[in-house]
């Protein structure tokens, strides 16, 4: 179908630019070669070790394919699997998988006691985030000093004004169709001693103006100043030509922070939606045992430009890995059979909510805004202007749910987007729920979003964490069993 | 940090072999650093037929002529005029800036911090005191507030022959506490705010934000408790939070921040851990009303752009040029004019108060009382003729383009020509490029120049000006240094 570079054992780690962290990188190619994941830490033992991994995840994983590398290589007992490689192999229920397609999306899998055809328990949760994104238009010229970037997702651009920028990404080298990308880090670094500014922000073109260097190239100097071109070039083997094939955003400079004089907040860029994917990974990981049914994390990217791509929760991923796990169970991999375990399927669309804004309270529905400290918030349906444009759960669906994180002694607050007539927003929900899966929206909330220093809760996250753990180890209730079983 | 910034910085310039030194911001100890700013190593003759920008070795359009009309028309400007050498001293005077710039958050900070640039050998000047004028003799004093304070270098001529002065700014906007600034708003402790000058608004929204607080406490070290948390890479931060795009659509559709009572900090999770931690550090939350409290961008300045010539920072606009003239007072040789160095606070809400424009006053009665020839006060008619033989730059805030030269403004001060030629010509011997702005507004040169001094607007060009990092060039501020060295001198 398409040429892919998915899992294979001569991928090497592409975190880290030259000379950062050589353990660190060492340590994960060892873990490559030999198809399995590696574990840096146990199981987190309270809200302070999770928060502090968390900020760990949220600096190692600056794009959804470092997010995706970070996940791959941190799982312990999870092994790889391509299912493009090779027919499937018998599984066995607590069998631990991971799936990645195009390095970018990630579904892990814990093989339940019930055949997959009698359902799965899936979490979704997205792992790109809003940023600027560099326009490749300018970065192929000599001589530039400045570079624009255009807008990933919906950012707010005078958050990105007067800021230190790093940029990050990957870049495809022309003539190395086999290889894996090489991925970019400039400023981001202890090594680089500079940042990036954007001065200007183009409203009616929905751009910024980044300064990469100031001194121009056209000058009569000698020797001629220095510019982006040569930093790609000297630091990556980097032409022109290849920066035709680049994805590079500009990222804040700053670093995960603790918020709040008492520390129980975490304030860093892109928690949007990586709060979620890693609590709702750290869940999975850390399922104790072999769970009821199959247990599943998705994490997806292009949320935030609405799902259309392979890797984003609009493709059939999910259907080529169900099917993979069936046929790999005996079963048939028909689109009936698919379509029934679909129908069997619960699942939990974990997206983060906006938070009650203490300095704009009017735009917020008062009595449903999700409070940032009193746990995740649950959505009943997105949307804007009401419902429009999103999926509803149904009435079962939420008294599971909520009778689950109840037993586990999770609070749960009710959750809206918005005043109705002030806007409005959508998630992944949709997109399984159109599959025929049962799904609704639960996450933890966040405050400042979408920009580039977003605010969770420790608490938040540390008692969503443990209300996903109690929901994928559950029996999935069977839909429709109160009025007709049905048989695989 | 900045050691390693340090290290870096020389490396910067491709092809200039600097040697790798130590960021020290004390005076005098850079390697190579030319002896006076005053006497730059490249600085160009001054005749009027080369310009002021001249550069020795540039290549100036090879093959035209010059027009006699527009003498420095296609010479080198900015950086094409700066050879290797320079460009290693450019790197290492920002290197020393930017160290001094982490510290100085608050405008106390920032005299302290220039303040440790001059004090070496310096005497305390008492109200009082009369401790007779050597020529080359140093001395300091500050106001009572600590954010404004006089610093002085006593020449061979008497004080009634006039002194020469500059008046630098140190407070910049930012965000100060209320009184009784704790409450509780959507589950989580909140600090009420008042904004301190025109931060651009909006772009103090969704970043890390550090909490200065300033008591005063007569029995504790320097008679106050004086903190700072959030500025370290491990210390918790504040953040004031703006909305997301999705419900941002009505209300900040044609203004994004409509009032400044929009703009408190989210502090903790509740009123009682805030108040508990504030505790902690030895602060009642009833000492917070007689407290100067202000949230300050959190981090250190850096350096912008791979090629490392510009410099972010927060409040760069006034301090940069503070810092500029200080190291130059202080690396000086003995003038034949006194110079003094004066850094008011209080510009950012047009200079009232002790420490605003009216220290310029306080501190020239101190000076010329205390440092007479005569060995008593002048007297009225001695004092008038020492004022009118004075000149003065004070800092402005002026928009210009980055690395082309320090900055005057002939319209907004009503400058006589003549005063603004005697900087012309003393900036040009300094080998420091100047451009012109003419805009137009609420001055202080012009508050001062009732004081019978003549008083010129000098800025060092910033962009971003009222956001929480303010961008400059690193060869403005180095020519910057060059030019005080020789106003303060010549």
């Amino acid at each position: 179908m398409m040429a892919h570079t998915r899992m294979s054992p001569r991928l090497r780690f592409p975190g880290l630019a030259p000379g950062q962290a050589p353990g660190l990188a060492a340590l994960l190619l060892a873990g490559m070669v030999m198809g399995h994941g590696h574990a840096l830490a146990a199981p987190p033992g309270d809200k302070e070790a999770m928060a502090s991994e968390y900020r760990a995840w949220l600096d190692q994983g600056r794009t959804a394919a470092r997010a995706a590398d970070f996940v791959r290589t941190h799982s312990p007992g999870f092994t790889v699997v391509d299912p493009l490689a090779s027919e499937p192999r018998p599984v066995e229920p607590g069998d631990r998988l991971i799936f990645v397609d195009r390095g970018r999306t990630v579904l892990l899998v814990v093989m339940g006691e019930a055949p997959l055809v009698q359902g799965a328990r899936l979490i979704a949760a997205h792992i790109d985030t809003p940023a600027p994104r560099l326009s490749l238009v300018n970065m192929t010229k000599s001589g530039q000093v400045q570079v624009k970037a255009r807008f990933y997702g919906r950012i707010r651009p005078h958050h990105w004004l007067h800021l230190p920028l790093a940029v990050v990404g990957r870049v495809a080298k022309s003539g190395q169709n086999s290889e894996p990308p090489v991925e970019i880090d400039i400023a981001l670094g202890l090594d680089d001693d500079f940042a990036l500014y954007a001065t200007d922000v183009d409203r009616r073109d929905q751009s910024l103006t980044i300064m990469t260097s100031s001194i121009s190239p056209e000058s009569t100097r000698t020797p001629a100043p220095f510019t982006l071109v040569q930093v790609l070039s000297q630091r990556y083997g980097l032409t022109a030509q290849d920066m035709q094939a680049a994805e590079l955003y500009a990222v804040p400079r700053h670093r995960a922070r603790e918020v709040g004089l008492d520390r129980s907040l975490i304030g860093a860029h892109g928690q949007d939606d990586r709060a979620n994917s890693y609590v709702a990974w750290r869940a999975l990981v850390d399922l104790p045992a072999t769970p009821a049914h199959t247990a599943m994390v998705w994490l997806v990217d292009r949320e935030e430009e609405g799902s259309y791509h392979p890797a984003g929760a609009g493709s059939r991923f999910l259907d080529m890995v169900f099917a993979y796990l069936l046929r790999a169970q005996g079963a048939r991999a028909t689109e009936a059979v698919l379509g029934r375990s679909f129908e069997r399927t619960q699942a939990l669309s974990a997206d983060t909510p906006p938070a009650l804004d203490p300095n704009w309270p009017e735009v917020h529905d008062p009595r449903h805004a999700p409070i940032l400290g009193q746990g995740p918030a649950l959505f009943p349906y997105t949307g804007h202007g009401g419902k429009q444009g999103g999926s509803a759960a149904s009435a079962e669906l939420i008294r599971d749910v909520l009778a689950v994180f109840a037993a586990a002694g999770v609070p749960v607050q009710p959750g809206l987007l918005g005043r109705v007539d002030e806007g409005g927003g959508g998630t992944v929900a949709q997109y399984l729920a159109n599959r025929g899966i049962d799904t609704v929206d639960i996450g933890v909330a966040v405050l400042s979003m979408h920009s580039p220093m977003e605010i969770s809760s420790k608490d938040d996250l540390w008692v969503t964490y443990q209300g996903f753990r109690a929901w994928l180890a559950v029996p999935t209730t069977r839909r429709g069993a109160t009025t007709k079983p049905r048989q695989p | 940090m900045w050691r390693i910034l340090g290290a870096c910085l020389l490396l910067a310039w491709q092809g200039c072999a600097g040697t790798a030194s130590s960021s020290s911001t004390s005076p005098g100890t850079s390697p190579g650093a030319p002896a006076s700013p005053g006497t730059p190593a490249s600085a160009p003759s001054a005749s009027p037929a080369t310009g002021p920008a001249a550069a020795p070795g540039s290549p100036a359009q090879a093959g035209k002529e010059p027009d006699p009309l527009f003498a420095t028309r296609g010479q080198g400007q900015g950086w094409d005029a700066v050879d290797p050498d320079t460009a290693s001293r450019v790197a290492r005077f920002a290197t020393d800036y930017a160290a001094y710039l982490a510290d100085a958050k608050t405008p106390r900070r920032a005299v302290v911090g220039l303040l440790a640039v001059f004090r070496d050998g310096a005497t305390r000047l008492e109200p009082n005191s009369r401790p007779g004028r050597t020529p080359g003799s140093r001395h300091w004093f500050t106001a009572p507030g600590g954010d404004a304070a006089a610093l002085v270098l006593v020449g061979q001529e008497p004080l009634e022959q006039g002194v020469r002065i500059i008046i630098a700014s140190v407070d910049a906007p930012r965000i100060d506490l209320k009184q009784r600034p704790v409450y509780s708003s959507a589950g989580l402790a909140m600090f009420d705010t008042v904004l301190y000058g025109e931060p651009e608004l909006e772009s103090w929204l969704s970043r890390p934000m550090a909490l200065s607080i300033h008591v005063a406490r007569p029995g504790a070290a320097h008679g106050a408790l004086d903190l700072l948390i959030g500025d370290g890479p491990d210390d918790p931060v504040l953040v004031i939070p703006d909305l997301l795009p999705h419900l941002a659509r009505k209300v900040q559709r044609n203004q994004i921040v409509d009032s400044p009572e929009r703009m408190d900090a989210v502090a903790a999770r509740s009123t009682r851990a805030l108040i508990d931690r504030l505790a902690n550090h030895g602060v009642d939350e009833r000492v917070l009303a007689e407290a100067e409290t202000s949230l300050v961008p959190a981090g250190p300045p850096t350096l912008v752009g791979v090629d490392r010539a510009l410099l972010a920072g927060y409040g760069q606009s006034h301090r940069a040029f503070a810092y500029a003239a200080v190291r130059a007072l202080d690396e000086a040789p003995a003038p034949r004019h006194t110079a003094v160095v004066i850094l008011i606070s209080q510009t950012e809400e047009n200079g009232r108060g002790v420490s605003g424009i009216g220290f310029v006053k306080t501190a020239m009665s101190r000076v010329l009382a205390s440092l007479s020839s005569k060995g008593a006060e002048l007297d009225v008619l001695d004092t008038r003729r020492a004022y009118a033989r004075s000149a003065a730059l004070v800092t402005s805030r002026l928009s210009g383009a980055l690395g082309k030269g320090v900055i005057l403004c002939p319209g907004s001060d009503d400058a006589v020509p003549g005063a603004t030629r005697r900087v012309l010509d003393s900036f040009a011997a300094a080998g420091a490029q100047v451009q012109l702005s003419d805009e137009d507004g609420w001055s202080s040169a012009r508050v001062l120049s009732i004081l019978d001094i003549d008083v010129v607007d000098v800025a060092i060009p910033s962009k971003g000006q009222g956001t929480p990092m303010e961008l400059i060039s690193t060869l403005d501020l180095y020519q910057a240094w060059l030019a005080a060295g020789v106003w303060l001198t010549r």
